[in-house]
């Protein structure tokens, strides 16, 4: 999983709106000057620039996406310019009151133009839907005096934001503002039945009693032996259900999916294994992981060999046999799947395959004979079929003998 | 990366406008995993925000007040010889608005609704259309009916008495010209069909109904096009630089590029219609290439002394466009008319736009994988950039850009069924969305988009294949400095390495532009993939180097892949990236290509990793099975293991070692199990060198200096083939040394 590079720098934080005379405006900008009008009056220009032309924001040039045509608003709109990004949610309230009959607002996050800010597009939306239902509940920016402590609002955003990643500022007897910004994270893959959720942390000690119920009900049975039906199965818990929540542990990288453990299994080495080799306290780590508990420890060179000696076509019950590996005080099981989280060991599939020729060849006996069939096309291997079907890999076998021309492909 | 759509937008006199959509109806496929809330629109901006209803009255209201503001304006400003009363159109809208609110489920219904609204409101209007007979049903006569071209010919002939024959030829291409003929001509040209004109008008009616339609209706992944053209016209001041908005959950993706409107353009406004004078005047021959005459009106001289030029010039330009292929048709002899016909229509043209603006617009539906921003800076700089400069040429020297706006424009200013024919029309006649459209063919399915804009500038772009990371490369690992070394991102050549065409020679030609390098076609004509470079450079005769330019720029053009020689000897399992979902059809492919072989029979040979000599049943079916696994690596069926080796020291040598040495660290040697790996032969410390001298001594002299000179290779980063190349060695060689060390060298085998 990628590491989180933690967040990207906010450079300005703006607040913008639709002026009744003067059109689209910066009300109020932190730091100060940091946007400039290129169009607008000479009000500004009394102030004493405080940032160089070339690093400073031009709202002529994006006020159209800022302030926008009522089409565009209340969605999130990110516009980059050639240095910097900015997210908004532009806001419009339609109320007679106000002098256009519509106030639109917009607080606008400058960031770095290739920061990756989607952990702030939450913030840039909270903060939109906070400023719009406090201006509908208690008139905040319809009223000048409470509109006017924006300036520090904005100001500790900033700050806190981008110091602490989180922040608290009270605005009123009932309301505060409460941010914090959590990493983005891609969206996990999807979980099969067959998988076998292996915990990378000990959930059981970060879990307590307010988490999920469906998360506590199955923690006790990830423990890197079962897949994912059986764990439904024996926790007693809709399959749809304990996929959710161990997607949900996947995208926090708690666990891993690995497959399940046969002897029947055929594993190949990936280049990456050189990751190993290099990585001292990988391989430290690797020894402690595999050696069988209270036995003396194996060297890593003998475990390395062994791993090197996996290749297509020898299953882990041959691979047993010819390097003796019982011999060494090692936990097979665990030497897999040390390889398989670590990433350098990969699982052959055994997929069936019934030619199109032999398709209709077989006098079918039972319903599920017929039911097997639509998984001999190729696109299914054994985990999944006998996942899918309840039967061991040796049963599987003996069923499919019966059906003339079958062919398999490991992959 | 999902490519939704490419839009073509432009700024010109008649205010931002929407060009051109491809394709017609944009799917949008939304992972059903991702979170609801930011769910984007879909069809109709009716139903986006159907999550959250906070907001749904609103942006209901908001679209139809828009909508009003700018189907109007539209209507004006496209068809600026229609007047439609606006009231008539804010009616319908209204209506349709207030619908809306009603229901708001289903899009038919609506679409209904607008049908039965303008329906009743154009009837009423019939009579008050009648009289204010509009130009365009002229050009609508023409397109319906053959015989009405030969009336409305002759009666445009005594109509301008001018050589605009051929201009009707290219009827198509010159809606503009007939817009300008005066209006009561054109009603005894009605009246003078009077039975088909009434045909036409209610033809007419309907097209205006479904005109209307269109203008409400056109929408373009949700977003009224107006709108799209709004939006993505930006001010000058983010013009000519990348162009990123990203709503919701579209990002758009673009370079705005102005035209210089304010150095050249104003002053040769003012040139053209000072020479337009001339020419009604009758001045001969006056040419008006605007774009290269710089400054003045002085120079109107200049330009008539150097007319032969410009005559060239256009000629090229004629000729070269392919709307305009019917002046191909054109003798030579009526050349000169041809020009001054061209000129008219460029003066009515410059009167008509004034092109300041336009922007190729890519739509994309953002990820949240890290990589998005750098597939978003891919697609810039490679297609995005490339296409928008060599548009800004085109109009540049030839206004191409603004005839083909104008000519797509006008083609939707007709009346078409549906969308797709209109659709299919559009990419029929202008050449540019043509090309917008094979661009976004190829990009959907990651290939080459090769074009000509204007015949004259040639491009192939595509996103380039990005580096085969260290994992998941199919043929080639390359060690950590030569990637450090390598800034372009492709593997290392080789001169034993082999270059495997991806596609027959004859479809590589055909994708070509027109002046390849004859050296290039020579290596695809002769290159087979059980060639090695090095064998290939005494058949070209040209240097190794050149050879690797050449197949590199192949692989970067996704024409060929680098692969190691494909011989009998090399070990090939089905690659775990192999798509099995497809293998229905690949069986019957493979069927064709191969009669008589079983495509799965061969593939579960394929699941034991051994040499494919094995694979092979007998010896006069060898050349059978090489062209097999060519057709395997070409489609990414299989992939080739290489053997790599690692140094392990036993247990045994270090004693040895100890007892010959009377060594003074005894103590570490303790354990009963204690080899260790050498992780790098040749840096290694004074212990492991003893180590590794003792382990040379145990076989005979000859053996061990072999041993010794290969030692550098036993890291794991060199394969067998790689160092058989590098130490000029035998396989047998090799062989010996790694069953004479077999307990202290470690094979491995993988990609």
């Amino acid at each position: 999983m990628d590491l989180f590079q933690g967040f990207p720098k906010i450079h300005a934080i703006f607040f913008s709106e639709f002026h009744p005379i003067q059109g689209p405006k910066v009300t109020y900008a932190i730091p100060d000057g940091f946007i400039y009008s290129s169009s607008s009056s000479t009000n500004s220009n009394t102030q004493i620039p405080l940032f160089c032309k070339e690093e400073t924001l031009d709202f002529d040039a994006i006020s159209e996406y800022v302030i926008p045509k009522p089409e565009l608003c209340n969605r999130l709109v990110i516009i980059g310019t050639t240095k910097y990004k900015v997210m908004g949610y532009p806001v419009s309230i339609e109320n007679p009151k106000y002098k256009r009959n519509a106030l639109i607002f917009n607080l606008c996050f400058v960031f770095d133009n290739h920061a990756d800010s989607s952990s702030y597009e939450q913030i840039v939306t909270k903060m939109a839907f906070i400023l719009k239902s406090l201006e509908i509940e208690s008139n905040f920016l319809y009223n000048s005096a409470t509109k006017k402590s924006l300036q520090n609002i904005i100001e500790q955003l900033l700050e806190d934001l981008n110091s602490y990643s989180e922040c608290q500022i009270p605005i009123n007897e009932i309301n505060s503002i409460n941010l914090k910004l959590f990493p983005k994270y891609p969206n996990p893959e999807e979980v099969h039945d067959y998988q076998v959720p292996v915990s990378i942390i000990n959930l059981n000690n970060i879990s307590d009693k307010y988490w999920d119920l469906t998360a506590r009900r199955i923690i006790p049975y990830i423990n890197g032996v079962y897949p994912i039906k059986r764990i439904a199965e024996i926790a007693d818990v809709d399959i749809t259900l304990v996929k959710i929540t161990v997607q949900h542990f996947l995208y926090y990288g708690c666990i891993k999916m690995v497959d399940i453990f046969q002897f029947s299994n055929i594993y190949y080495i990936k280049p990456s294994i050189r990751n190993l080799l290099k990585d001292e306290e990988m391989q430290i780590q690797c020894v402690e992981f595999v050696v069988k508990q209270g036995r003396i420890p194996p060297s890593f060179a003998k475990i390395f060999s062994l791993y090197c000696s996996l290749k297509h076509g020898l299953t882990i019950k041959e691979w047993i046999k010819e390097n003796n590996v019982i011999s060494y005080n090692i936990d097979v099981r665990r030497l897999i799947l040390f390889g398989v989280i670590k990433g350098f060991l990969q699982r052959v599939h055994k997929y069936p395959i019934l030619p199109n020729q032999y398709q209709n060849s077989l006098i079918e006996k039972s319903e599920n004979e017929q039911f097997i069939k639509k998984y001999l096309n190729g696109s299914h291997h054994y985990d999944e079929i006998c996942t899918k079907l309840s039967y061991s890999p040796k049963e599987l076998d003996e069923v499919l003998k019966r059906y003339p021309g079958i062919k398999f492909i490991w992959k | 990366m999902q490519l939704l759509g490419i839009v073509l937008v432009c700024y010109s006199s008649r205010g931002h406008q929407y060009v051109f959509g491809y394709p017609t109806n944009p799917s949008y496929k939304s992972a059903a995993t991702l979170p609801s809330p930011k769910v984007p629109p879909i069809n109709l901006i009716n139903s986006i925000n159907y999550s959250d209803n906070n907001f749904q009255v609103q942006s209901d209201s908001y679209t139809s007040t828009f909508s009003e503001n700018y189907g109007s304006q539209q209507h004006n400003l496209s068809q600026s010889n229609q007047l439609f009363p606006s009231q008539q159109i804010s009616g319908s809208y209204k209506r349709v608005s207030e619908m809306n609110l009603k229901m708001k489920s289903s899009k038919d219904k609506i679409r209904n609704s607008y049908k039965t609204d303008n329906n009743i409101i154009m009837n009423k209007k019939d009579l008050n259309r009648e009289l204010n007979l509009k130009p365009n049903l002229i050009n609508k006569m023409k397109e319906t009916s053959i015989p009405n071209k030969n009336m409305q010919f002759t009666t445009n002939n005594k109509l301008n008495n001018t050589n605009e024959i051929s201009n009707y030829r290219n009827h198509n291409n010159n809606l503009h010209n007939n817009n300008i003929q005066p209006p009561n001509r054109l009603k005894k040209t009605n009246s003078s069909h009077s039975t088909h004109t009434s045909i036409i008008n209610e033809g007419r009616n309907n097209t205006n109904s479904t005109n209307n339609h269109h203008n409400q209706q056109e929408k373009f992944l949700g977003y009224d096009t107006q709108f799209l053209a709004d939006i993505l016209s930006p001010k000058s001041a983010l013009c000519d630089q990348k162009f990123q908005l990203t709503i919701n959950n579209l990002t758009f993706v673009g370079h705005p590029t102005l035209i210089n409107s304010d150095s050249t353009h104003q002053k040769n406004s003012i040139l053209n219609r000072y020479l337009k004078k001339k020419f009604e005047k009758n001045m001969n021959n006056i040419s008006s290439n605007s774009n290269s005459s710089n400054n003045n009106i002085n120079q109107y001289n200049i330009i008539t002394k150097s007319d032969k030029i410009n005559n060239t010039r256009y000629a090229h330009l004629m000729s070269s466009s392919p709307t305009s292929s019917h002046y191909n048709s054109i003798d030579t002899d009526s050349a000169g008319s041809d020009e001054e016909e061209t000129n008219k229509k460029m003066f009515s043209k410059k009167d008509a736009t004034n092109l300041t603006m336009f922007h190729v617009v890519f739509i994309i539906k953002p990820s949240d994988e890290k990589s998005f921003d750098n597939e978003i800076e891919k697609l810039y700089k490679n297609v995005i950039l490339k296409l928008s400069h060599g548009l800004q040429h085109e109009q540049r020297y030839r206004s191409y850009v603004m005839q083909q706006i104008d000519l797509i424009l006008s083609l939707k200013d007709e009346s078409y069924e549906d969308s797709s024919q209109l659709m299919d029309c559009i990419l029929h006649q202008s050449s540019l969305a043509h090309d917008l459209a094979t661009v976004y063919d190829a990009l959907i399915s990651n290939k080459i988009a090769h074009i000509v804009i204007n015949n004259s500038v040639d491009l192939s772009l595509q996103i380039p294949p990005s580096l085969p990371s260290f994992e998941d490369n199919d043929e080639i690992i390359l060690s950590e400095e030569q990637i450090l070394n390598n800034d372009a991102s492709f593997p290392t050549l080789r001169p034993y390495h082999a270059l495997l065409l991806l596609e027959d020679p004859e479809e590589i030609f055909k994708s070509f532009p027109k002046d390849p390098s004859p050296t290039l076609v020579e290596l695809i004509q002769v290159v087979t993939p059980m060639q090695c470079f090095e064998e290939l450079q005494s058949i070209l005769d040209c240097s190794l180097s050149h050879i690797y330019k050449l197949a590199a720029h192949l692989v970067y053009w996704r024409k060929a892949r680098i692969i190691d020689v494909i011989s009998i000897r090399n070990v090939y399992v089905i690659s775990p990236n192999a798509n099995l979902d497809i293998l229905p059809e690949l069986c019957k492919d493979f069927e064709n290509h191969f009669p008589g072989t079983d495509l799965l029979s061969i593939f579960s040979e394929l699941s034991i990793p051994r040499p494919f000599s094995s694979v092979i049943p007998s010896k006069d079916q060898r050349t059978l099975y090489l062209e097999i696994i060519t057709y395997f690596l070409r489609h990414n069926l299989v992939t080739q293991l290489h053997m790599y080796i690692y140094l392990s020291i036993s247990q045994e040598i270090k004693k040895r070692t100890i007892y010959s040495q009377s060594s003074t660290e005894n103590e570490e040697f303790s354990s009963s199990d204690n080899s260790s790996i050498i992780l790098n032969p040749s840096e290694t410390s004074d212990i492991e060198n003893e180590w590794i001298k003792m382990l040379a001594s145990t076989q005979s002299p000859a053996e061990s200096a072999l041993f010794l000179r290969l030692l550098p290779y036993f890291t794991g980063k060199y394969h067998v083939e790689e160092i058989i190349f590098r130490e000029n060695l035998t396989r047998k060689d090799l062989k010996i040394i790694l069953s004479k060390f077999r307990n202290e060298l470690i094979t491995i085998l993988h990609q």
